[in-house]
């Protein structure tokens, strides 16, 4: 069976009304799982599993798969509204949506989001039908050197993706890298930093950090200065839907940020993550609209959506082909698959294409339904922010609590809530970058499990992380996305003359 | 317009919230045909705590029993995921629950026997402290080379690393696990020297590492590895364990050639102590005979363990019987 033909059958088994209720569901769910902030992805796929236990495999599985796009919309959705990411895959959203927001643009900005899964969620299809034979196996070119260069070097590119100066970028990361190292040290299992708190042993969870950094803050900086606040203007259809010209921005975007996040799906770790900043760092750097991102601009949405959906499909190559489960979503996923007696690996496009296939086509019925559910939901959305400043914020706050309490029924994550918007007030007061502090949270722990796992498998020889083209070739081009930009310029000078230098460097002073 | 939509959307969300909730109760409608004259007949939904999360490798076999645990008793069973500290938050809860029969759980050796004996603060020191209802299986590691190095033969293997110590890499789950574990009673007996690379992100990193040639070889269990034997990416050269493996019965049993090197990871079925005699009696009876079911066999051959149904003191003899193993793996620094 070629690949069009086979993702042609899947389509063909995956629309029957059971499927597409299932879809629905599953999508409608995680849509609401992803709005709450504390309940993500996993914990969405988590309670929806036992559900999936009774149902047909493909039903469960359909709607599992609902459920992981649906909460990762929902998630972005809060970062566009009020500034409060559900998940690290949002954070970077939350950079030009919640702008955007503030300008009366949340319709278009949701919309963007909406159409732009889509569009991610059609181009990864599309890319896994073409090429799913051939980089099946790519997972398996990556060792702990390759990972520790993937996700090393992007650490450091990836520190810098709000602009601004280096310190305003690494003094935050730096302190996202420490707060990270808190807690049940991965391998020994020895307790670090935890000052005898038992709670601290599991680490600080991403969830109030997040929501303490961005939406704490941001309620802070509204009581400060009320005329911060979003502004509705109506909600007549008309603006709640993108211009002409913010669909024509978005398209690169999407289509850039698409095959990205396919190419992070591919891998292990944190790829919904990494896929989202990496296209945000992409736009900054390629976009013709560069300099507006930042500031609301329509590529700073576009690209990291389409990129964290992008993930999401290519994600299921590893775990179809190789039965490899690479997120924590698809762990249960494969689970999920377990328990209905399929056992995923190297020969199972072989042995059941109808499962392999029908998957895929769930994944993308799972988009369709995403977009059907959503756009309509939009304007609700929108109306939202039309509740009374005085109402809205406190509300916001005992979500936000009420959120970081049920991750994991600690009190402890309540009072990292509450310090991590005293700290998000002041390194935004201060003019820091806030999301090199979460990449550095999310990062930080996995480049010390890879470099571990490397120096176990080198027997502690430093040149085992430089012995693998992959790695090399990983470490130069983050170098020349770190440099690459000052090399040039330097460049530029000597080409223009020394003269002309002299006289705009004394401007620049 | 707006106000309404809010309305409808709330009352989907909440709509979908029930959903979430009600999504237990399959089990329990239909089976009235339990209780053929047991002398204790429970009245209300029964807990049984797993202490693994949900979807984690050791779940399923835990769903398992408290379905059929359902179906024989007539009422509903709740499975609650209670994960964390190597089980050992979910085997206190079992333990420290009432002793009313209506809560019990999944628990295994090594917390039983290794972690109680870590921890002297954990409520279950020996097995006068629970009441070992029934063991569910062992599920033993099964040792595996990639297959493009030269070993055909556990004995072939085992002299390559006697020949060079700490030389051939063995990939584990992480550190302190049961493929880990295995490798060490290895070292032990045998002399040799493993190098043993925990990988922490669950076993599918290590098998990676094993499929693509990173590292030499690999302890894992045989389900997770089966699809990359078919392919022939790995070749298994034996099983951690001194019986027959159904599913592998050609390959050399290392419990056998080594004197004691077998540690499979055994689950249970426990309770609190001290059960009202009346439903201990019942909850007995009952778990026997989910245990040596057919269905229960069945599904339990598919992922790989092999069923053992020992109750009550035998099941007890075998958990004392683990103690001195892990002290003395404790012990060594293998």
């Amino acid at each position: 069976m070629n690949p069009v033909e086979g993702l042609l059958y899947g389509l063909e088994l995956v629309f029957t009304a059971e499927l597409l209720v299932a879809a629905f569901v599953g999508a409608a769910a995680g849509t609401a799982i992803g709005v709450l902030p504390g309940l993500g992805p996993v914990a969405g796929a988590a309670l929806i599993l036992p559900l999936t236990f009774t149902l047909p495999p493909a039903a469960g599985l359909i709607m599992i798969a609902g459920v992981y796009a649906g909460s990762m919309y929902g998630g972005s959705t809060t970062s566009v509204l009020m500034n409060m990411p559900g998940e690290s895959a949002s954070v970077v959203t939350a950079i030009d949506g919640y702008e955007m927001t503030r300008q009366g643009r949340a319709g278009p900005a949701l919309s963007i989001m909406a159409v732009g899964s889509f569009i991610a969620g059609t181009i990864a299809i599309v890319l896994v039908t073409l090429v799913s034979p051939l980089v099946a196996r790519f997972a398996l070119l990556f060792g702990p050197a390759e990972y520790l260069a993937l996700t090393g070097g992007g650490l450091l590119v990836l520190a810098r993706v709000a602009g601004g100066s280096p310190a305003s970028g690494y003094f935050p990361m730096v302190l996202g890298i420490m707060i990270g190292t808190v807690g049940v040290e991965q391998i020994t299992g020895v307790f670090r930093f935890t000052f005898g708190f038992q709670e601290l042993a599991l680490g600080f969870s991403l969830v109030p950090v997040a929501v303490g950094l961005y939406g704490l803050a941001e309620i802070l900086m509204i009581v400060e200065d009320p005329d911060r606040a979003a502004k509705v203007r109506s909600v007549r259809l008309r603006e709640l839907m993108p211009s002409r010209e913010d669909w024509r921005r978005a398209w690169a975007p999407w289509a850039r940020g698409s095959a990205l996040g396919f190419f992070f799906g591919l891998l292990p770790g944190p790829s919904a993550t990494l896929s989202s900043f990496s296209s945000y760092r992409l736009e900054k750097a390629v976009s013709k609209h560069r300099d507006e991102l930042g500031t609301g601009a329509v590529e700073g949405v576009a690209g990291p959506e389409a990129a964290n959906n992008g993930a999401a499909v290519g994600s299921l190559v590893p775990l179809l082909s190789l039965g490899l489960p690479f997120s924590a979503t698809f762990a249960l996923m494969l689970a999920a698959m377990v328990v209905q007696g399929i056992q995923p690996g190297p020969l199972l496009i072989e042995q059941r294409p109808d499962i392999f296939w029908s998957l895929i086509a769930s994944m993308y019925v799972a988009n369709v339904m995403l977009l059907v559910l959503n756009l309509p939901l939009v304007g609700v959305w929108v109306s939202l922010l039309r509740i009374p400043k005085s109402m809205l914020m406190p509300g916001i706050l005992v979500i936000a609590v009420l959120g970081a309490f049920s991750t994991r029924s600690s009190m402890l994550d309540v009072w990292v809530l509450v310090v991590m918007g005293a700290v998000g007030y002041l390194l935004r007061k201060l003019d820091f970058a806030m999301a090199s502090l979460i990449v550095g949270l999310v990062l930080g722990p996995f480049i010390e499990k890879h470099f571990r796992e490397g120096m176990f498998l080198s027997r502690g020889d430093l040149g085992y992380f430089l012995d693998s083209p992959i790695a090399i070739a990983i470490w130069a081009l983050a170098l020349v996305v770190m440099f690459g930009g000052g090399l040039w310029r330097l460049v530029r000078r000597r080409l223009i003359g020394a003269e002309a230098e002299k006289v705009k460097l004394e401007v620049e002073d | 317009m707006s106000e309404r939509g809010l309305r409808g959307a709330l009352a989907i969300t909440s709509a979908l919230a029930l959903v979430a909730c009600g999504s237990d109760s399959g089990g329990g409608g239909e089976a009235a045909a339990g209780g053929n004259g047991e002398a204790w007949q429970p009245n209300r939904p029964i807990t049984y705590i797993i202490p693994y999360g949900t979807g984690g490798s050791t779940d399923p076999i835990g769903r398992q029993f408290a379905s059929q645990l359902s179906e024989e008793l007539g009422v509903e069973v709740i499975v609650e995921n209670r994960e964390g500290a190597a089980a050992t938050i979910g085997t206190t809860g079992i333990v420290t629950a009432q002793p009313d029969c209506y809560t019990l759980g999944l628990s295994n050796h090594q917390a039983l026997a290794n972690q109680a004996a870590l921890n002297p603060d954990l409520p279950f020191q020996t097995t006068e402290d629970y009441t070992p209802l029934v063991k569910l299986g062992d599920i033993p590691v099964v040792l595996a080379v990639n297959a493009d190095t030269p070993w055909q033969t556990l004995d072939e293997f085992i002299a390559a690393a006697e020949a060079d110590p700490n030389g051939i890499g063995y990939a584990t789950s992480g550190a302190g696990g049961t493929p880990d574990t295995n490798a060490k009673l290895l070292e032990i007996r045998t002399g040799v020297e493993l190098n043993r690379v925990p990988f922490s992100g669950g076993g599918g990193e290590a098998l990676t590492a094993a499929v693509s040639g990173e590292i030499e070889s690999i302890g894992t269990f045989y389900p997770s590895m089966q699809g990359f034997v078919e392919s022939g990416d790995l070749r298994p050269l034996g099983v951690f364990y001194d019986e027959e493996y159904p599913l592998l019965p050609d390959l050399p049993l290392i419990g056998e050639e080594y004197e004691g090197v077998s540690m499979p990871a055994a689950y249970y079925t426990i309770a609190p102590t001290d059960l009202d005699e009346e439903c201990r009696d019942t909850l007995v009876e009952v778990s026997e005979r989910i245990v040596t079911s057919e269905e229960f066999r069945q599904f339990a051959e598919e992922n790989g363990y092999v069923v053992d149904p020992i109750q009550l003191d035998d099941l007890a003899q075998e958990i004392d019987d683990y103690r001195p193993v892990f002290a003395e793996i404790e012990e060594s620094d293998a």
